[in-house]
């Protein structure tokens, strides 16, 4: 029998760790961040120059992660943050005009670099496009909330601090208290990051008129009110309206998640729901049911045949998200919901002309 | 595929009297005379929330929320006329 020489088995063994350690973080470039945080924290306690190492790694390192994750559930690609400390003596000072230097304190601060950071990579690169069509109360409230939804994600304490720094004054100034509301129950059932911030992401991208316009503010506002009261309905709820229909944006939420047609394994039903919602130049199709197995089975189902009846149909993303939902006695529970993205290439206009938005109008 | 990144220019507390010394504001912000662009308070090292190049001239600004949102705002103004010209 061949023995294979302890010390190479150790070779290998550790030859195939790191294969697999270097696969990993190239795959997850924000874990390797925030690995290298956690080291350059611990040899800052006697190199200096090692803080603004771990600082840049930190904050990067979270919010990409909060990106990545973002991306799970869009088919859109958001731009991640990349941290430029300026030199010792700021000889490399060539600063653009209006590009802000944010300034980084010690690591009795870690909290309140990582809230300053968050709240401006979600100002300033999230909805970058689509903010030039928004007002100033939409901007401010959807960067206001996103900023909360990064820190939440990433760190209980700096929450904590970005909460009463920042959230809690400007919600009291009141004029963001009822749009901020209207968020929360959307986020509560789980559609703010995957369709609210989705739908406002494509509007940034298909419209190029550069003047703000009221109209896309008025129909932007509907959008909410209409994911509000979806998010509002109670189980088995048939009667709120499912769809959006608007001249900018064009979307629907269907729950596929009947137990009664599960079991019978009666899928026409949701199928000519869906197909409906095509004829109606739907865009985006967001399907949504539990997450049990035999649910998601059953959701797998429809959409592959949704997909086979429509072949011009694209199966965009599927994904779990959390969420809330509230029964027939207004009990609320946690579950967690399967969700799947289709849209309909056919119904994407591009609005470059004020004559195009003057086309879909009439 | 390597992902888009957006640069987010910072200064770490430590290099901020070289940044400070280097647009010839240092003296003036120690002494007290350098004022927030939109709250005009003093800025302090406590209070100190950003450097602003504007205009070929700098600003500095403070870290209260009104300031922060403030500066946003001016940004996405900025950002916006540019996206026009």
């Amino acid at each position: 029998m061949i023995s294979i020489p302890s010390f190479l088995l150790g070779g290998f063994s550790i030859g195939a760790l790191f294969t697999l350690l270097a696969f990993y973080y190239a795959t997850n470039p924000h874990k390797l961040e925030k690995a290298i945080a956690v080291v350059m924290w611990l040899a800052s306690t006697v190199w200096r120059q090692g803080e603004k190492i771990a600082i840049k790694n930190e904050v990067q390192g979270k919010i990409n992660s909060f990106v990545s994750n973002l991306e799970a559930n869009s088919d859109i690609e958001y731009a991640r943050v990349s941290i430029r400390f300026a030199n010792q003596d700021s000889t490399d000072l060539a600063y653009e005009d209006g590009a802000a230097i944010i300034v980084m304190r010690d690591r009795g601060h870690r909290n309140k670099n990582f809230v300053y950071a968050a709240h401006f990579f979600a100002s300033s690169t999230l909805l970058s496009r689509t903010k030039n069509h928004l007002s100033k109360t939409l901007n401010q409230s959807i960067t206001l909330y996103t900023t909360k939804k990064i820190i939440e994600e990433e760190s209980v304490q700096a929450l904590k601090q970005y909460m009463s720094d920042y959230f809690v004054p400007l919600l009291e100034k009141g004029e963001l208290k009822e749009i901020i509301g209207k968020y929360e129950h959307i986020d509560q059932k789980g559609l703010y990051l995957p369709v609210l911030l989705q739908e406002l992401s494509y509007i940034g991208q298909k419209i190029y008129i550069d003047t703000p316009k009221e109209e896309i503010i008025k129909e932007v506002k509907l959008l909410i009110e209409y994911l509000e009261r979806y998010s509002k309905r109670k189980v088995g709820d048939s009667t709120s309206q499912d769809t959006f229909l608007g001249k900018y944006t064009r979307c629907t939420i269907k729950v596929v998640s009947s137990q009664a047609s599960r079991e019978q394994g009666k899928t026409s039903m949701h199928v000519e729901r869906i197909t409906n919602a095509i004829k109606q130049s739907v865009e985006n199709i967001y399907l949504l049911g539990h997450v049990l197995k035999e649910n998601k089975n059953f959701m797998e189902t429809v959409c592959s045949q949704v997909l086979e009846k429509h072949p011009n149909i694209v199966r965009m993303k599927a994904d779990t998200v959390k969420g809330r939902i509230f029964s027939r006695e207004l009990r609320m529970r946690r579950v967690d919901t399967y969700f799947i993205h289709l849209q309909n290439p056919e119904a994407i206009r591009p609005i470059i002309l004020e004559e195009e938005v003057r086309q879909i109008t009439e | 595929m390597e992902k888009e990144k957006k640069l987010m220019n910072a200064v770490h507390m430590d290099d901020l009297d070289g940044l400070l010394k280097r647009i010839n504001m240092l003296d003036k912000f120690k002494s007290g005379e350098v004022k927030c662009k939109f709250c005009r308070k003093v800025v302090t090292y406590e209070s100190i929330y950003s450097v602003l190049p504007d205009s070929g001239t700098y600003h500095l600004i403070d870290d209260s929320v009104d300031c922060v949102s403030s500066m946003l705002e001016y940004i996405d103004g900025k950002n916006m006329k540019k996206l026009r010209e």
